[in-house]
């Protein structure tokens, strides 16, 4: 091999890298204030909130195989201190996000180097075994050419046994710019379309036909990052489930779900999913097997065993808080303090947010911690009599 | 929508329209009101065809007195966009109810070759155009259908005895007719395609047919000659048309046709001699016809061929001189003159000469008059039609030969054209290979009938600057001479001047420095670049094919190859057609699939006149070098001088006009409609230099501004990365109306606030057009 196939281009001397241009980054409104346009994550917050519809079927079970595309091009330094560098350090960041927020799915992990596809951790909802191993990814190295076919064939064996309820999704963070390929990528894509995967992709240079047909094709989404942060706002719009594009006959599946007792012996139980001894262990209420953590599928009964709050938070997804109208007109007719944080309004800023239902007044940063946070509006919440019980229903 | 031009409206088959659409039609309103003629620029992919059609269409229903549109069209293909957009254009003026009474009674026709337009069984299936011409003709000729026993024999054609039948009036019904509308009519009917399209010139409105119809005089005088004075032409992609007027004049002479000039002479005197004891009569008939004056055209539209290369305003109205006027003394002189010929061909040294000194050594050798010389055409053509032949393809070669002879006479005394004389291609010197050549070097000489005949000219292509070197080089005076740039939603173009490679040292085409290693691995990095970050396609232009294979086996040796072969694969353009059609094949087919690919080809070349790379089949275009026509060609410096003592244009001007436009009409290729998006990159030091740089095109030149020019290698890379980032981010369309489309309401505004300036609506006073830009 090659001297140069060694991943070693984080060292370069700076005169040697891409031209950066930071002043290109700093604009001017109209104001005459400068402004760094890369910092635009507080728009991209409140733009995408905006979009948020509430009352969407959503596939809340999600199963999710992400594909990192780790060949050659991921030693690129346009990101520093390298794409492929930094798609594993936000892919551990995405993970975190994705269980919080998701806590009944799971995600399989899969990398593609040196033209093939690697499985990296299979599908599970064990997010500690998923960060070991993203961890330990950058340690092979990132050589070889990138193959789109292989990966997708390694995402529909992984997807193609779940069951019909859960949504099925690939996410691809791509770095090359081409696929090379054993055999027809359209027959793939096909295949894919056929078994209703929805696969969305990260491109980390520029627009790739096939990627774009593929997003198309089977009603993904398809991006191209700017940069680190624009990256992370990117995989961020992958942690919230989206709304089920294909509305189908999966319509109200009701699914089986147990609420295992977690139960203290004095001698230690042997746990089902790990084989490890421990005296705490999780009882599926069905058949008695024990399992060391939750959520998790019984391996004798088939039994989804979650406990009662990872359920709930997968739950707000179907109900998330009614956007806040922005207000910024009349300074005198707003509350002296925002009602969650009972801080005084800055001074300066002239923005309030109002929430619909109960008419209270939030600060900017009470607005997007409610909304990406807690998901409930205090004002509604103590405003008791007004409150509806949701059906329960996961779909 | 409608669109309000001064006083007129024209319906436009879309709800929106792109603001330089709309200058256009303006444009297109002074020149048609004035009368006059007119060059125009507009980007590849703003719908030029669909600006002008539905322009014209409800400009002559408004303004009675206007003729045909008479739309000419560099390739079958585009006869048949033409077509469809028109008929666009004509379905919504239908839907507007804006249908007048004459216009109902529209006829629009594609006129193409006979291949393309034949139902015979047998003629159809022709591998080339002469073929199909010369076995039509065998079917059709006057002499064969008097010869035939019954009209419905076999050896006559039946769709043509079909289209007989129905008589001198009949007119095809009113309608669009494409090429395959023309066939199915024709099949549906019955009757021959190509003559019912021939015929109904007379009366369609509009005509889409080839350059050559036209320009041509050959075939011009015997397909355009009954087309009216009011008439507009419209040259299309008119870039090239200098080329085209003098290829039409010009006339090559190789050994081997002149070998095949004598085998057709004997089989001539063959035939005469034939003729003269079985069917005197004939021959004297075709004498005292001679005798009478000018030997006339054919008599019937089946029997014409071609006419003589001669322009009309170089009408002869002198009698035949006596020496040619019997059929055995024409084939005589005939032979004399090969015999010069051959003799010339046989000198061992370049030579080149006026045609008057040719003209002169020619009358001293073979001791005769040469004022029999410019009737040779006219007096071959009315031989063959006498002895009935109608094999046309075998007797090429003397035609060649006729041809020669008669623009050598009707311009002896003109320096409009040369004779030149190579006995090897440059190039190759070991190799022997005698041509002769009597090049014309004034390419007005074939466009000022045109001009002068018709009462509007319209030039148009995307990549037609400068433009007053066009109104020169065509000798004429433009009422309407202008460059409209694209409005852009965003910035979708990218070029680039690179000039150093990333060691700084600069890079050129030039021939001191081409064969220079550092040179070499320049280019070459720059091409790995690219195709490192560009996805899908990308295409690379060289300046020549030997350059090509020079570069291409150099970049073998140093490895670049293999590496660039990592990134995307490698096609190759070859001179060979199948090859080349194959690879582009291939090509899109890597493009399709993700893996990506560059293609290697040649600026003249057949790809970068005709084939597009449009989408992701080409997201980058590179000129290695700048493509400068081969200058050690005779015939160039003939020109060169021509222009530089007639029309007082440099030599260096015309050069880098020439390999400019070639440059332009390369990266022009990548754009294809205003959604695409490509990057451009011009790889030689000398592009940057004022000179070339702005006889660019203005819709490049918009977006070339100094931070794009005078580039090394590494910032061309990093900026060409940018933009890829970019302008793959999500795009709202609704952000581009007002900008780059305009509605109806968007345009009455604009058009009344441009009245209320008192001042012409420009394009740069347009205030919108700097948010694009930005």
């Amino acid at each position: 091999m090659d001297d140069e196939d060694n991943p070693t281009t984080s060292t370069l001397y700076s005169w040697e890298k891409d031209i950066v241009r930071s002043w290109e980054t700093l604009e001017e409104d109209e104001t005459g204030k400068i402004k760094d346009s890369s910092s635009f994550e507080q728009d991209q917050t409140r733009r995408r909130r905006k979009k948020t519809q509430p009352k969407v079927r959503r596939g809340l079970i999600r199963f999710l195989v992400l594909v990192l595309d780790l060949s050659r091009e991921a030693r690129d330094s346009d990101l520093k201190p390298s794409r492929g560098e930094v798609c594993l350090s936000l892919s551990q960041n995405f993970l975190r996000s994705y269980f919080d927020e998701n806590p009944i799915s799971q995600l399989a992990i899969v990398a593609l180097r040196d033209g093939v596809a690697e499985k990296l951790s299979s599908m599970g909802s064990n997010p500690r075994q998923h960060l070991e191993v993203l961890k330990n990814a950058a340690q092979k190295g990132f050589y070889g050419s990138c193959s789109l076919q292989n990966g997708l064939d390694m995402a529909l064996s992984l997807l193609r046994s779940i069951p019909s309820y859960g949504s099925r999704e690939v996410l691809l963070l791509y770095n090359s710019i081409s696929s090379c390929d054993p055999g027809d990528i359209r027959q793939t894509i096909e295949n894919v379309e056929k078994e209703k995967i929805r696969c969305s992709v990260i491109g980390m240079a520029a627009e790739l036909y096939i990627l774009k047909y593929l997003s198309i094709k089977t009603h993904g989404s398809y991006f191209v990052c700017m940069n680190e942060s624009h990256l992370w706002d990117l995989l961020e719009n992958f942690v919230t489930p989206s709304a089920a594009a294909i509305e189908d006959k999966t319509r109200g599946t009701l699914v089986h779900m147990g609420f295992p007792s977690l139960k203290t012996f004095k001698e230690p139980k042997i746990c089902l999913n790990d084989r490890i001894l421990r005296s705490q262990v999780f009882v599926c209420p069905r058949c008695e097997c024990c399992y060391g953590e939750i959520p998790i599928e019984c391996i004798l009964c088939g039994l989804v065993l979650v406990s009662s709050s990872q359920l709930a938070r997968s739950y707000h997804h179907i109900f998330p808080v009614a956007n806040f109208s922005e207000c910024n007109n009349n300074i005198q007719s707003r509350a002296q303090v925002c009602f969650g944080c009972k801080a005084a309004f800055p001074r300066e800023s002239s923005e309030y947010f109002v929430c619909p239902n109960c008419q209270n007044m939030f600060c900017g940063i009470c607005d997007i911690f409610i909304h990406d946070s807690l998901n409930n509006c205090p004002g509604c919440e103590t405003n008791s009599n007004k409150r509806t019980a949701p059906l329960t229903q996961v779909s | 929508m409608k669109v309000p031009i001064d006083d007129l409206i024209v319906y436009f088959p879309y709800p929106y329209i792109y603001p330089e659409q709309y200058l256009y039609m303006k444009e297109l309103k002074k020149t048609l009101d004035a009368g006059g003629h007119c060059i125009l620029e507009m980007p590849t992919g703003t719908g030029k065809t669909v600006t002008l059609l539905s322009f014209f269409v409800s400009y002559r229903a408004s303004r009675p007195g206007i003729g045909k549109l008479i739309y000419c069209t560099r390739t079958v293909g585009e006869i048949d966009k033409v077509l469809e957009e028109l008929e666009r254009v004509l379905a919504y003026r239908r839907d507007c109810n804006a249908v007048g009474a004459t216009e109902s009674q529209l006829v629009a026709i594609g006129l193409t070759t006979r291949r393309n337009l034949c139902l015979h069984p047998m003629v159809k299936d022709s591998a080339t155009r002469e073929e199909a011409d010369s076995k039509c003709r065998s079917l059709t000729a006057s002499w064969v259908r008097e010869g035939a026993v019954s009209t419905s024999s076999d050896a006559l054609c039946q769709y043509y005895e079909n289209l007989q039948q129905k008589g001198e009036h009949f007119q095809i019904p009113p309608g669009v007719y494409s090429m395959s509308a023309l066939n199915e009519f024709g099949e549906e009917q019955g009757i021959c395609p190509y003559f019912l399209a021939r015929r109904s010139l007379q009366y369609a409105s509009i005509i889409v047919y080839n350059y050559h119809y036209l320009l041509d005089p050959k075939i011009a005088r015997t397909i355009s000659t009954e087309l009216e004075k009011e008439c507009v032409v419209v040259f299309d992609e008119a870039h090239n048309i200098d080329d085209v007027c003098i290829e039409t004049m010009s006339v090559h002479l190789k050994k081997d046709t002149i070998q095949r000039c004598y085998q057709n002479l004997s089989h001539l005197s063959g035939l005469v001699q034939d003729a003269k004891q079985k069917n005197a009569q004939q021959l004297q008939e075709e004498y005292q016809r001679v005798l009478r004056g000018i030997p006339s055209l054919a008599t019937s539209e089946t029997d014409a061929f071609t006419a003589a290369p001669i322009l009309p305003n170089v009408a002869i109205e002198e009698t035949i001189p006596g020496n040619i006027r019997k059929a055995e003394h024409f084939l005589r002189f005939l032979r004399r003159i090969l015999e010069f010929m051959q003799n010339v061909m046989q000198r061992s040294a370049v030579c080149q000469e006026t045609t008057w000194t040719f003209l002169q050594s020619m009358a001293s050798v073979l001791q005769t008059d040469l004022k029999a010389l410019k009737f040779a055409s006219d007096r071959l053509q009315s031989l063959i039609q006498t002895l009935q032949i109608t094999h046309m393809l075998e007797l090429q070669p003397i035609r060649t030969l006729a041809d020669f002879v008669t623009i050598l006479g009707c311009y002896p005394k003109s320096n409009s054209f040369v004779v030149i004389f190579e006995p090897y291609d440059e190039r190759y010197p070991s190799i022997p290979d005698p041509l002769l050549q009597l090049a014309c070097l004034d390419a007005s000489l074939a466009m000022q009938p045109v001009f002068s005949r018709f009462r509007s000219v319209v030039l148009t292509s995307g990549t037609i600057s400068p433009i007053e070197l066009y109104s020169r080089i065509l000798m004429f005076t433009p009422v309407v001479a202008k460059s409209l740039t694209m409005s852009f939603q965003r910035r979708n173009v990218c070029p680039m001047i690179v000039t150093r490679g990333t060691d700084q040292l600069p890079i050129s085409s030039k021939y001191d420095y081409r064969h220079d290693p550092s040179v070499v691995r320049n280019y070459g990095a720059l091409v790995m670049e690219m195709a490192r970050i560009v996805p899908d396609g990308v295409v690379c232009f060289f300046t020549s094919y030997i350059y090509m294979e020079h570069m291409i086996q150099m970049w073998h040796e140093m490895g670049i190859v293999k590496k660039l072969s990592e990134y995307k694969l490698i096609f190759i353009e070859t001179p060979d057609n199948v090859e080349c059609t194959l690879a582009l094949k291939n090509f899109r087919k890597a493009c399709d699939c993700g893996r990506g690919a560059v293609f290697m080809c040649v600026a003249r070349g057949k790809v970068a006149e005709g084939i597009d790379f449009d989408r992701h089949y080409g997201r980058c275009v590179i000129v290695l070098g700048v493509p400068f026509q081969y200058t050690e060609s005779r015939v160039l410096r003939a020109r060169l001088e021509f222009l530089r003592t007639n029309l007082q244009i440099s030599e260096g001007d015309f050069l880098s006009f020439d390999a400019v436009r070639q440059a332009a009409q390369c990266i022009g290729r990548v754009i294809r409609s205003k959604t695409d998006y490509g990057i451009m990159v011009f790889a030689d030091k000398r592009f940057n230099r004022a000179d070339k740089k702005n006889k660019l095109p203005r819709w490049v030149i918009q977006f070339l501004d100094d931070a794009h020019c005078d580039l090394s290698v590494d910032m061309a890379v990093s900026i060409a990365s940018a933009f890829l980032k970019q302008i793959a981010q999500p795009f709202y369309a609704d952000a581009a109306t007002e900008v780059a489309l305009l509605s109806e309401e968007q345009l009455a505004r604009l058009v009344e606030t441009s009245t209320h300036k008192s001042e012409s609506f420009e394009y740069s006073s347009y205030p919108l057009t700097k948010v694009s830009q930005g």
